[in-house]
């Protein structure tokens, strides 16, 4: 865990073992005895879709520093003696990076025999190296689990290579994760201060108990002794503040529907571009939860005299649930540090923050900026049910996630064969299945080839395995959704992200598409040419004039925010070559038969040319594209910078004086190439409203939301008007969710829960079930019956209209 | 989540039920139950020991191994709590995730320190 904090690591699914791992070794674990079916399961005999003889196409290695029963399953065995492992591994590195090692023997191995193997690991196809607890609890700790992963990482300039501990028994993954994304911390976390704090040397079980304590194996211990170092606060506060809590129960549509509380918003300024609303003086009245023509006698009033009134906020595009995020958070334990919401600050939940904030901190911030809904857009099938475990965590908003599927096999499949039917009865049964909403292709293909270090560069360039090219994935995946009626359309993550020439691909892409209708998300980051003395330049204008050109395009932004942050996203290739250029943590999550995974920890500098340019491009495609129902605000939280710099971004966009002061911070060669009418245009309040709100619920086909007629959800945020739109946005006198007022002055003053909305697209097109049998059998490691997300998993479900019942 | 399928001679037969135990995650295991007992699972010898000796009902409150009604255990746990200056709450491995999120947020209400198996 420490080791993953410090580093990342390149890893995979099991199922990515079992499909196509070529090499496998077993370092101090012993899973004849510990795991008895990994080996028949995953690593093996188990036979996948690039290992069909299982395991013939298998080279097996075991590790260990005595004789162990996983050795006689093993093609080579490597006695080492106990206690060296940090040096074989730091030996191993300097072999894989070809420094010449003077001594014969290393930790009892002889150096000849760590050659041959680090030989066989550069030509392996996917190697994967297991280590257990010889590695994780003996001399060195997490040192070694550091050397090995470090190992990994030089390993994959070569060859397709995944490092991955044999976790311990019972759910003790689980417990990592859940901590995590509630704390911020995988473990040793303490609560003293009102909010969690991590130290490894200090509050872990290891550290507080006495030894003549430590192995019993109670569930729990509560320890009692007196501490001298007292991180509680003083006074009795348990029994106290004990309260029942109506929270007991997963789901209570009670609550929901909160106070039912009518209330009349009086004297403010309506912005409300739904209904071409612009600063209309008139009152919003509020019952039930819903906006309504007269709220009745006795309703509450809130005087909005000197506001504006706008429905809240929708956020088409955030990374704040799912594994991906989960290891952001776990790897950027330092951001945490500095950043928290505390207990005594008046939250029901504490939490920690930093550009991965913790589920409750990302929920409270959100509704602190008067956003009331949020979409999740990147989750791999496999994920949904951990997604969905956060998405259920996080207050104060209404959540929505798409799945991935531009890199699935199975749809991969269908494609090739040109099963048409097929493919749109799986996209049904799968959006069901994780309880999704839309679906999102991030790198169509490539992300794909990644499984094999490879990647893909062109619209037609055809995959390694599958006689299908990104050209086919996007039309094929498109025409599927529109055939389904799904109320938002395909959201697309290009190919050739974050590389010069993307514009390209972009333009191609567009063009791919003949008319259908399509959402390319952060387009920013594919807005770059290769033109200039640098080879980088900003092509968002080019960019910007084929959105006014094509009706049946949306985009969101995806502005670059200076400062430190941390990328995510399922281009797993896109993510290994930043981690090259810069060196950075790199955590990669191949899943198996999906799609691709990676985190890199990013530092966006104000004096960086690249840098500059990204945020000029940013501002470039604001700007320059007309139609603000078609461009919408988003920073592709975290990638780009944290969603709580949008108060600032919409700053940028109202007040071109304070643009230009921004600009002038800039590195000087990137700002000379910044188009004149992107310095002179200005955003209005209702153009805001618009790019915030208005345009994405419409894109989302959220019906009820982003407006304030007659029948939405009574999601109303009240700013109080100010010349500087940063302090303005930034602090909402009021946000209303389902009726109550929940922020005040810009603070939470109530904790509510949301909804989670998901479609359920009409099944029967084709049958597929005897497809996904054999897929499931073949090729995952989890049982088909095991892998549908229940209902059980949101909180307060929300099916909303897709296909006929959408018309 | 897996459901009894079917019954066989008296006995619940589940299907498609996940293995807790190793990180293997087995989810592919039938488990015939008899009369709340579990008499035959098909796992590894592992599976087979966590599942046949999982006999021991936990479900009753106790203080002190003395069986007690649920409103007293609690008071007596929120005591317990309630007095201590610096409690750890360890563990959290060998539950759901659900349950450990009701740690977490205990853990968040008193104060403590929070752990897992991760350390040991």
């Amino acid at each position: 865990m420490v080791a993953l904090q410090l580093g990342g690591a390149p890893a995979a699914t099991l199922g990515e073992v079992r499909n196509r791992a070529d090499l496998v070794i077993f370092w101090g674990s012993n899973p004849a005895d510990n795991h008895p079916r990994h080996f028949a399961r995953y690593s093996g005999t188990a036979k996948g879709r690039f290992t069909p003889k299982g395991r013939k196409d298998r080279y097996v290695v075991v590790a260990d520093i005595r004789e162990t029963p996983s050795m006689k399953y093993a093609d080579e065995s490597i006695r080492v003696a106990p206690g060296h492992d940090y040096e074989i591994f730091t030996v191993m590195r300097m072999l894989t990076k070809g420094i010449e090692v003077e001594a014969e023997e290393i930790g009892g191995v002889k150096v000849a025999t760590l050659a041959a193997l680090v030989e066989r690991c550069k030509k392996a196809r996917m190697g994967v190296l297991f280590f257990g607890q010889g590695i994780t609890e003996t001399r060195g700790k997490h040192q070694n689990s550091v050397a090995i992963y470090q190992f990994g990482k030089d390993m994959n300039r070569h060859s397709k290579f995944l490092t991955m501990p044999m976790r311990g028994h019972y759910n003790v993954v689980g417990s990592g994760n859940t901590m995590c994304w509630q704390t911020g911390y995988p473990f040793a976390v303490n609560f003293g201060r009102g909010y969690p704090q991590f130290n490894p040397g200090e509050f872990s079980v290891v550290d507080l108990l006495p030894c003549r304590l430590r192995g019993r194996r109670t569930g729990w211990i509560t320890w009692r002794s007196g501490c001298r170092r007292c991180w509680s606060r003083p006074g009795p506060r348990t029994t106290c503040r004990w309260r029942r809590s109506s929270r007991g129960s997963r789901n209570c549509a009670r609550r929901r529907r909160g106070k039912r509380m009518a209330l009349s918003i009086i004297n403010g300024e309506v912005v409300d571009p739904a209904h071409g609303e612009d600063r209309v003086p008139r009152a919003v009245h509020i019952r039930e939860g819903k906006v309504v023509a007269d709220a009745g006698s006795g309703a509450a009033v809130i005087d909005a005299r000197g506001c504006v009134v706008m429905a809240g906020g929708v956020d088409i595009h955030t990374h704040v649930a799912g594994p991906k995020v989960n290891f952001a958070r776990l790897m950027t334990p330092e951001d945490h540090r500095y950043d928290h919401i505390s207990r005594e600050g008046g939250y029901e939940r504490s939490g920690t923050g930093g550009v991965a904030a913790t589920v409750f901190t990302t929920g409270y911030r959100y509704a602190e900026l008067g956003y009331t809904t949020i979409v999740e857009p990147a989750v791999p099938p496999l994920g949904a049910r951990h997604a969905h475990e956060e998405l259920f965590d996080i207050p104060m908003t209404d959540k929505a996630m798409f799945v991935l599927l531009g890199n699935s096999e199975i749809v991969h499949q269908y494609l090739e064969k040109g099963e048409k039917a097929k493919l749109t009865e799986y996209l049904a049964w799968i959006v069901d299945a994780a309880k999704a909403y839309s679906v999102k292709i991030v790198n169509p293909g490539g992300a794909n080839l990644w499984k094999y270090r490879g990647n893909l560069h062109d619209l037609d360039e055809k995959m390694r395995d599958f006689a299908v090219t990104p050209r086919q994935i996007i039309t094929g995946i498109s025409d599927a959704m529109t055939e389904l009626g799904m109320p938002h359309p395909l959201h697309l993550h290009c190919n050739n992200l974050g590389i010069p020439d993307s514009y390209k691909t972009v333009l191609a892409t567009i063009k791919a598409l003949e008319g259908r209708q399509i959402h390319l998300t952060h387009l920013q980051f594919n807005s770059y040419g290769a033109g200039g003395k640098r080879k980088f330049n900003s092509m968002a204008p080019a960019l910007a004039d084929a959105v006014n050109q094509n009706l049946n395009v949306t985009v969101d932004v995806g502005q670059v925010i200076f400062g430190k942050t941390v990328t995510i996203t399922a281009d797993g290739p896109f993510e290994y070559h930043l981690h090259q250029i810069t060196g950075s943590k790199w955590y990669n999550g191949d899943v198996e038969c999906e799609d691709g995974c990676g985190v890199v920890p990013y530092d966006y500098k104000r004096k960086s040319f690249v840098n500059s340019v990204q945020w000029a491009a940013g501002l470039e495609l604001f700007l320059l594209i007309d139609d603000p129902w078609r461009v919408y605000l988003t920073t592709d939280h975290p990638n780009a910078g944290p969603f709580m710099s949008y108060p600032h971004i919409i700053r940028m966009l109202m007040d071109k004086d304070y643009r230009r002061e921004q600009a002038e911070k800039i590195s000087a060669e990137a700002r000379s190439e910044i188009p004149l009418k992107v310095l002179e245009r200005e955003y209005s309040l209702y153009e805001i409203a618009i790019i915030t709100r208005a345009a994405t619920a419409k894109r989302l086909g959220l019906a009820n939301k982003g407006h304030l007629g007659a029948g939405a959800d009574a999601d109303v945020t009240i700013y109080r008007k100010s010349s500087n739109y940063e302090e303005m946005f930034a602090k909402p006198a009021y946000v209303i969710k389902n009726g109550e007022v929940v922020v005040k002055d810009g603070k939470v003053v109530k904790h509510v829960e949301g909804a989670t909305y998901y479609v359920k697209p009409e099944r029967g097109r084709a049958d597929i079930q005897a497809d996904l049998e054999n897929f499931f059998e073949n090729y995952y490691t989890v049982n088909l019956a095991n892998y549908p997300v229940g209902l059980e998993y949101l909180r307060d479900p929300v099916e909303a209209a897709c296909g006929a019942s959408a018309a | 989540m897996a459901e009894a399928v079917r019954m066989e001679d008296g006995t619940k037969v589940f299907e498609n039920v996940v293995c807790p135990f190793c990180a293997t995650l087995c989810d592919d295991l039938t488990v015939h139950v008899k009369d709340n007992q579990v008499t035959k699972v098909n796992g590894c010898n592992l599976c087979k020991g966590v599942f046949l000796n999982a006999h021991k009902d936990w479900t009753r409150p106790m203080i002190g191994g003395e069986e007690t009604e649920y409103e007293e255990a609690v008071e007596e746990a929120a005591q317990i709590l309630a007095r201590a200056h610096n409690p750890l709450i360890f563990g959290l491995s060998a539950t759901d995730v659900e349950a450990q999120k009701k740690c977490i947020e205990l853990a968040d209400l008193i104060g403590a320190n929070l752990d897992n198996a991760s350390s040991v």
